[in-house]
C-alpha cells in the first residue's frame, strides 16, 4: 500500500519523478473537465495553463508527507460525507430552534501528526465541516477549535479524524502524552 | 419523470439548509458562531443542489463538472472560515458565553 519512503519524504529520484507525474497529470485532468473533454480545440492554452498551475503547485506546497494512500480516501469519502451531513444538520437546528442552544468555547487539540505536512493542512480545513468544531488557529503543533457546544464529545472526534487523514496522507501519529498508543 | 421529482426534492432540501445557515447568521451572537453556520449549512446546502442538478444533468461531463465546484467551495469557504476565525483571534476578540 504504502511503501513509505524516508520520513521527509524529499529524497529519492523516483519519488520525485512520481511526484511531478501525478501533478501535471491531477492538473491536466483538472483542465480535460473545465473543457468538457474537448481538449483539441483548447490545448493552446490549456497547455500553459497546466504547467503554470504545477509550478504554482509547487511554490504553495509545504514539505511533502507520505503518499496518499487510494485505500485511505476510499474509508475517507464516506466517513466525511455522513460527517459533514451530521454538521449541516446540526448546526442548522440549532440555528433554527426557537431556544437556540448555544455552548461555546475554545478547545485546544494537540496535533499528533507533524505540523508542517499536507495532511495537517488537509486536517485543519476538514475540522471547520465536522458537527460542532472550526479550526480557529494552528499554532505550533497544537490547533485552537472553537466549538458550537463544549458538552460534545470533541476530542474524541478530532483524534478520530486526526487518524482518518493520517491513513489517508501516510502520516505517522505520535503517541500522546498521557495515552498510549493509536486507539 | 421520476428523476425530476428526485431532483425538485434534493434541491428544496438544498434551499432548507441555505435558509438554516442564513438564519444562523443573522442569529447567532458572534464572529465564530456565526462561521459555524456558514461553513456547515451552506456546505450541506450546496452539495443537496449539486446532487440534485447531477440528477437531471445532460452528460457525464457535467456531473463531474459540477462535484469539482462541490468540492472548490468547500475549500474556499472552510479555507476562509479558518483565516476570518485566526483573524478575530488574533484581535483578542472574545467568543461569545451563555450567560447561565
Amino acid at each position: 500500500m504504502r511503501d513509505a519512503p524516508d520520513k521527509a519524504g524529499s529524497g529519492g529520484r523516483w519519488d520525485q519523478l512520481y511526484g511531478l507525474l501525478l501533478r501535471l497529470v491531477s492538473m491536466a485532468l483538472l483542465w480535460v473537465v473545465f473543457v468538457q473533454g474537448e481538449v483539441a480545440e483548447s490545448w493552446t492554452v490549456g497547455l500553459p495553463t497546466v504547467l503554470v498551475a504545477v509550478v504554482a503547485s509547487y511554490r504553495l506546497t509545504p514539505r511533502p508527507g507520505g503518499r496518499v494512500s487510494v485505500w485511505g480516501v476510499l474509508r475517507f469519502v464516506p466517513y466525511f460525507f455522513w460527517k459533514s451531513l451530521v454538521g449541516g444538520i446540526d448546526v442548522g437546528l440549532r440555528a433554527l430552534r426557537p431556544s437556540m442552544p448555544l455552548r461555546p468555547g475554545l478547545v485546544r487539540y494537540e496535533l499528533r501528526m507533524r505540523p508542517d505536512v499536507v495532511a495537517t493542512i488537509f486536517f485543519v480545513g476538514v475540522i471547520s465541516l465536522l458537527p460542532g468544531t472550526l479550526a480557529a488557529s494552528l499554532e505550533g503543533d497544537s490547533i485552537e477549535v472553537h466549538v458550537v457546544d463544549r458538552t460534545m464529545a470533541i476530542d474524541a472526534q478530532l483524534a478520530e479524524l486526526e487518524a482518518k487523514v493520517a491513513r489517508v496522507f501516510g502520516e505517522e501519529l505520535a503517541p500522546r502524552a498521557g495515552r498510549d498508543g493509536p486507539s | 419523470m421520476v428523476l425530476d421529482w428526485l431532483a425538485a426534492i434534493l434541491m428544496t432540501l438544498g434551499l432548507v439548509f441555505f435558509l438554516a445557515g442564513t438564519v444562523g447568521l443573522l442569529r447567532f451572537p458572534d464572529v465564530y458562531t456565526r462561521l459555524h453556520t456558514v461553513t456547515k449549512a451552506d456546505n450541506v446546502g450546496l452539495g443537496l443542489i449539486i446532487f440534485g442538478l447531477a440528477v437531471d444533468a445532460q452528460s457525464v461531463w457535467e456531473v463531474v463538472e459540477l462535484f469539482l465546484v462541490w468540492g472548490l467551495v468547500m475549500v474556499a469557504s472552510t479555507t476562509a472560515a479558518h483565516l476570518i476565525s485566526r483573524r478575530a483571534l488574533a484581535q483578542g476578540i472574545t467568543p461569545w458565553k451563555e450567560s447561565s
